[in-house]
């Protein structure tokens, strides 16, 4: 039932065919891709988000906010950065990683990639988040 | 704001909405609410009119709760890179953490509160800190508005046009302990 619900994308292929895509997989694909940059410490997630993570579930759709619109999409990432980076530079690297995986894994244009940083993370040995600064995150 | 809090705001305020809305309407009809708690009945007599409006402050207290702890990033953020491809945000806590951070850095910096306020030209920091009794606070003054806005131009990328810095305590041990 819950599939049923699931917001999808349809992409038309050169064989004529189309293919349908859940907006939760181009989340999780952008997840992954914003998640290996380095110098992004961690992904923001909303409340709910947050407390099944705490919980122990996993979540790599998080801090992704994804606006399918026919074959286009615009992505919005949130997240915090390790101290010692330079933001730009790591915002630019997070908008390449995850324009490229979305295109090349979906089909899909990105037409954007939004970078919302919530917060620097200074990592001294005592956790990531020992000492992050943050504010909530519209991203999931 | 982490997501533990968050939850506590969401729960504190549903629970202070909640029994402010109990409380509000047994005073206006005594025993006659379905919320009616046998045993616990108020009496509020010719006052509840008065428990009334406090129980309608506090129950939009808990509104309030609820609302913020699950409020988006609000449109505060500021503007780093904006390009066709996509724009850059930067939440002004992540800039105010930076600041917190290179202040307490300093020698002589005790104690550290940080505002960051975006401007027309760029952004205003307003420190406010304690500080250690041997220093001299022109020269640490200094010292400081310069390592600030040092740090935010290479980190952020946004250039600070001004450091307000106010000395809120001089030389009192409260280590580990921040203003504002």
């Amino acid at each position: 039932m819950a599939d049923e619900e699931r917001h999808e994308s349809e992409i038309a292929t050169q064989a004529g065919q189309s293919v349908k895509i859940a907006d939760d997989v181009v989340a999780i694909i952008a997840g992954i891709a914003a998640n290996e940059v380095p110098g992004v410490a961690s992904m923001s997630g909303n409340l709910v988000g947050g407390i099944g993570e705490m919980l122990g579930r996993k979540n790599p759709q998080k801090g992704i906010r994804v606006t399918v619109s026919g074959n286009d999409c615009t992505v919005d990432v949130y997240l915090t950065v390790a101290f010692g980076t330079r933001i730009p530079d790591v915002a630019q690297k997070v908008q390449e990683s995850v324009k490229r995986a979305v295109e090349n894994m979906t089909g899909l244009k990105v037409l954007e990639v939004n970078v919302h940083i919530q917060g620097v993370t200074f990592d001294e040995g005592a956790g990531k988040a020992a000492d992050a600064e943050t504010t909530p995150a519209r991203g999931r | 704001m982490q997501s533990v809090d968050r939850f506590l705001g969401v729960v504190g305020g549903l629970g202070l909405a909640a029994a402010s809305f109990v409380l509000g309407a047994g005073a206006l009809e005594p025993g006659r609410h379905p919320w009616h708690i046998p045993g616990l009945s108020l009496s509020v007599g010719r006052d509840r009119w008065e428990v009334a409006v406090v129980a309608a402050v506090f129950f939009l207290v808990g509104v309030r709760a609820v609302v913020v702890a699950l409020a988006g990033e609000g449109d505060g953020t500021l503007v780093v890179v904006s390009e066709e491809d996509g724009e850059v945000r930067v939440a002004p806590s992540a800039v105010e953490a930076l600041c917190r951070r290179v202040a307490r850095a300093q020698a002589g910096v005790r104690e550290v509160g940080v505002k960051v306020v975006p401007t027309a030209e760029g952004l205003e920091v307003r420190l406010r800190i304690g500080v250690s009794p041997d220093v001299a606070v022109p020269q640490l003054s200094q010292d400081l508005r310069e390592a600030i806005q040092d740090q935010v131009r290479t980190v952020v990328g946004i250039s600070v046009q001004r450091v307000r810095i106010r000395v809120d305590a001089i030389g009192i041990e409260t280590k580990g302990k921040s203003l504002g």
